[in-house]
């Protein structure tokens, strides 16, 4: 397939010179997505914009929702030469992207192909150099694309926190999702777990050992601040989750035999308090999009189980039902995450391949097995409530792969030889570098 | 006149060999230590001091040496007595799967090292709590401090004040053994003690 394009694309040049660049964004057509579909796509660009097209053309690609044509560099150049887009017709692709030069970035447009009519366009800016942070600025774009061709939501302007261990050597990081541009987040030393996007990806909570106890912090990005949270306890304090407006922060407290659930408040930064007190094991928060309710893992009932409560404790509830696991008593269910569109809360329970990820639907109830090869736990939802990241051990160690729910396509996102990584943490859609 | 000396020659030569029939046998000498040199002259109080002296200085040494023993001994004995009392508070204890109850295997190290917190009452100790790597996180942080609380309260109930326990937990991330079977889950599974005031009353360990 991509030879033959490859073959075609002097042809499907068609000489003129490219629309002039506009400020603003036009929508030609709408359009109606089937959900699983991959239609195919390819991506020009003009002179000076190679590494962006190639940062695009990745984006598409892991957004599972393109069967995305790579070319290289050299045959998908435009050099001032406009496309025929309707030419792409015999070579099955449903949409061409072109990217051409622009003040201060590019001017994208996204052609359908089987139309023959430019979908949408507009001059982003953008970082053409697509190094460092700035790389956030054309993952930007990747999402428009994706939005534009499918109405949902992209998942290229993002970023994984996750604890990073590499001999011995124990900090936050934070990867762009492409699994680029991997930045530590945390000073070196001390031992620390559970890093939490604030909501606004301003901010990245976590939990930290020190003098014999857990407690929490938070590391302001803009200026790496890091400041303790006040969670008024006198034992540890892990496991945080910012409600969706960002103001709240629940956290697991255990000061004993008993571990609870508490928030406090982080406008204020005060009024820590615990939300219930029902002499068992609770934690692992993880807030409904909508804030008003908090599921958590609790054993209150002997084994660890996912139970759902109001943000104030009231009316908790077991949320998903337990079933029996491979040893035919009932499975230990773990570490709940609300997905971003309020349809499904994804966790870890025991199966016969190890303790695997499942996803329960909340409106059909059902439960529904998600990975089966190695292990794979601690999942955390992407913005597009369709792509996980987990914890696995597929390549040995313990790492972070990223699974399509849809597609069930897989690929690695921190899997270098003798990184351990853990505890992965999905932020929103990013605005700022 | 020849018989008077031939007498006298069997008189002489009779002589002669009763002499060397007592000559006394040659043998080697044998080292010896020098004998201390006795007393000039017939002073028999200076004999008898120097006698008295000589047991008095012997006894001396005999009673330093037994001192130094005993200082060895006692030394030792400390020093026996801080590393039993050291392990006494070190000793780990193990949990099975998923529990934080106390076997009674595990209740007398508990009472040992009660016993060695009464008899040094600046003592305090804080347990720490780990997890094999099986279950959340999450779970194993507020496992691990289940674990530790389960033999802060053990401690309690044999009588030593909770002010001079501190609880805390690493969970599955402080792994004694890297493996990943249940040999390895079994020796991760338990509470570490360690001395956080008063070690110098409970000596090195």
């Amino acid at each position: 397939m991509i030879r033959r394009l490859l073959s075609a694309v002097p042809l499907l040049l068609v000489l003129g010179h490219a629309a002039g660049a506009q400020d603003s964004t036009r929508i030609k057509l709408a359009l109606t997505y089937v959900n699983g579909a991959q239609p195919g796509l390819v991506v020009f660009a003009g002179p000076g914009l190679d590494s962006v097209r190639r940062i695009v053309e990745r984006d598409l690609k892991y957004s599972d929702r393109f069967t995305v044509e790579e070319i290289p560099d050299s045959m998908a150049r435009l050099n001032g030469t406009a496309l025929d887009p309707q030419l792409f017709q015999q070579f099955g692709l449903a949409y061409v992207v072109e990217l051409e030069p622009a003040p201060g970035g590019a001017d994208v447009k996204l052609y359908d192909v089987a139309t023959a009519k430019v979908l949408q366009e507009g001059v982003r800016q953008m970082d053409v150099r697509g190094v460092g942070d700035a790389r956030l600025t054309i993952h930007k774009v990747s999402d428009e694309l994706v939005n534009w061709a499918t109405g949902g939501i992209g998942i290229a302007a993002t970023r994984v926190a996750f604890l990073r261990e590499v001999n011995g050597d124990n900090g936050i990081w934070r990867v762009d999702a492409d699994g680029a541009n991997m930045v530590r987040v945390t000073a070196p030393g001390g031992r620390m777990l559970h890093p939490a996007w604030s909501p606004d990806g301003t901010s990245i909570a976590y939990s930290e050992f020190a003098d014999g106890r857990w407690s929490l912090y938070v590391m302001r990005l803009l200026n790496h601040t890091r400041v303790r949270v006040p969670t008024a306890t006198s034992g540890n304090a892990e496991s945080p989750s910012f409600s969706p407006d960002g103001k709240q922060l629940a956290f697991a407290s255990d000061a004993g035999s008993y571990t609870d659930i508490g928030v406090v408040d982080m406008v204020q930064m005060c009024c820590a308090h615990l939300l219930m007190n029902k002499l068992a094991l609770s934690t692992h928060p993880t807030y409904s999009p909508d804030g008003r309710r908090i599921a958590f893992e609790s054993d209150r009932t002997g084994i660890s189980q996912i139970w759902v409560m109001d943000n104030d404790g009231a009316s908790s509830e077991q949320l998903v039902p337990a079933e029996p696991g491979p040893t035919g008593s009932l499975a230990e269910s773990h570490a709940p995450e609300w997905s971003p569109d309020n349809t499904m809360i994804a966790f870890a329970r025991e199966a016969a391949s190890g303790r695997q990820v499942f996803t329960y639907t909340i409106g059909s109830q059902r439960v529904v097995q998600r990975t089966n090869q190695s292990t794979n736990e601690d999942p955390s939802w992407a913005p597009d409530s369709r792509h996980i990241v987990v914890k696995s051990r597929r390549s040995g160690p313990e790492q972070l792969w990223i699974v399509d729910l849809v597609s069930g396509n897989w690929r690695a996102l921190v899997a270098a030889p003798g990184v351990t990584a853990r505890f992965p943490a999905w932020s929103r859609s990013l605005s700022n570098p | 006149m020849n018989r008077r000396y031939l007498m006298v020659a069997l008189l002489g030569l009779t002589t002669i060999a009763t002499a060397c029939h007592h000559k006394p046998p040659v043998v080697a000498p044998t080292p010896t230590k020098p004998a201390p040199p006795p007393p000039t002259g017939p002073d028999t109080a200076a004999l008898n001091r120097h006698i008295l002296d000589s047991i008095a200085n012997a006894r001396a040494a005999a009673a330093a040496a037994a001192a130094a023993q005993a200082a060895r001994d006692s030394a030792a004995a400390a020093a026996a007595t801080q590393r039993e009392a050291n392990a006494a508070i070190g000793a780990m204890i193990h949990f099975d799967y998923n529990k934080a109850e106390i076997s009674s295997a595990d209740g007398q190290k508990l009472d040992a090292k009660a016993a060695v917190m009464k008899s040094h009452p600046t003592v305090r100790i804080r347990i720490t709590g780990n997890c094999d790597e099986r279950g959340s996180d999450d779970y194993n942080i507020a496992l691990g401090t289940r674990r530790a609380a389960a033999a802060k309260e053990y401690l309690v109930r044999a009588g030593i004040d909770a002010s001079r326990i501190d609880v805390a937990s690493l969970g599955r991330e402080k792994p004694l053994d890297p493996g990943h079977d249940e040999n390895a889950w079994s020796r991760n599974r338990r509470d570490e003690f360690e001395v956080i005031a008063g070690q110098q009353a409970l000596g090195n360990p």
